[in-house]
């Protein structure tokens, strides 16, 4: 049972890899990630974005991450530039349930 | 009577699955992870002893639901099916509908190509669009994947043609005549896995899905697999009012469907 001690570390680690991503959106950065959620208290995701018209919107997308109770606790990119092109990082969230439901 | 009419659907399906895999000598299948795809899969299993003998193919642009890559490896693994990823790039430069069209369809001539595939399974039905229903069971694609509408090749009975052209592929549509209450009657009778995202929380739910930037909930209760057959028999709501890309007028969803796009 997570306790408020670990609850508020596994938070601030939350936080250091959020910033670390939208700094740099590297695979180890999105891996780290991955790892960091499953030790934490997030349970929902929901996605944002502005518009598909070009790549520069679209790598402004987010991903505002909740707890179980909807309260947000991180915010994090969800595409970012490869090449000459974009790609998606949505499958490192992929233990996180869908919010984009409660509107 | 509901029961009679799935066995025929099913029947029917596993007939052209059948054909196709004795007729083309590399066959492919898509899976989107939603409903009519995975219902195919459950369908192929049932024709082939259990085992999906094709490669199963996702088309992946890195933004689809996170419960949908996680749905994705679970059944990949239970089913042991012979999954292959192509990555696209996502090309946001032209609207939302084009960029799906466009981002998909340059991923899957790259992976054909190298995969030399000659016929694909795809999972369309033709009561979702008013442009599939003009569809074949078994439909030619050119070498530059188009598709000429106008001029398709007849289905008398069960026959069907398996002529490629020159540098092109063949499509091959197992589930044109089912509709989606079938389809989730299926889902039912069957036990077929599915993406939770299709059952409600706090009064919405996915009824069609596609990626996360151009797919938005409709407002349901429908909480189990009941609610949803129940819901359907009552809506008049389109299966697809929730993807952005079907707001599109009809004839550039046609325009980009003969141009390869699913």
């Amino acid at each position: 049972m997570a306790t408020a001690k670990n609850a508020k570390s596994a938070k601030k680690s939350l936080d250091a890899i959020a910033s670390a991503l939208w700094s740099n959106p590297s695979d180890d950065n999105w891996k780290l990630l991955y790892n960091a959620l499953k030790g934490s208290n997030a349970k929902y995701y929901k996605i944002f974005y502005e518009s598909l018209k070009n790549k520069e919107d679209l790598t402004k997308s987010f991903a505002r991450l909740y707890d179980s109770r909807l309260r947000p606790i991180a915010r994090i990119p969800i595409i970012r530039r490869k090449g000459k092109g974009v790609e998606g990082a949505t499958i490192y969230l992929k233990d996180l349930k869908n919010a984009n439901i409660f509107d | 009577m509901m029961e009679q009419n799935l066995d025929e659907l099913e029947e029917k399906s596993i007939y052209i699955m059948r054909e196709a895999q004795m007729k083309f000598k590399r066959l492919g299948a898509l899976w989107s992870m939603g409903k009519d795809s995975t219902t195919m899969l459950a369908i192929a299993r049932k024709a082939f002893m259990g085992k999906v003998p094709f490669p199963v193919i996702h088309i992946d642009n890195g933004i689809d639901f996170p419960e949908t890559y996680k749905f994705r490896e679970e059944l990949a693994k239970r089913w042991h099916l012979d999954l292959v990823v192509a990555k696209s790039e996502i090309k946001p430069e032209i609207s939302g509908f084009s960029c799906c069209g466009a981002n998909k369809t340059i991923a899957l001539k790259k992976l054909m190509k190298e995969m030399k595939l000659d016929a694909l399974i795809v999972s369309i039905r033709r009561d979702e669009h008013a442009i599939r229903a003009k569809e074949r069971y078994v439909s030619p694609r050119d070498k530059n994947f188009k598709w000429n509408y106008k001029n398709q090749p007849a289905e008398l009975w069960d026959d069907y043609s398996s002529k490629i052209d020159n540098g092109g592929h063949v499509r091959v549509h197992p589930l044109l005549d089912w509709n989606e209450i079938d389809i989730w009657n299926y889902i039912k009778r069957e036990r077929v896995p599915m993406n939770p995202l299709y059952f409600a929380r706090n009064g919405y739910r996915y009824r069609s899905l596609g990626c996360t930037h151009c797919t938005v909930p409709i407002k349901s209760n429908a909480k189990s697999l009941d609610d949803i057959i129940k819901e359907l028999k009552t809506t008049n709501v389109e299966e697809r009012a929730g993807r952005e890309q079907d707001k599109e007028k009809e004839y550039i969803m046609q325009r980009l469907r003969s141009l390869g796009y699913m």
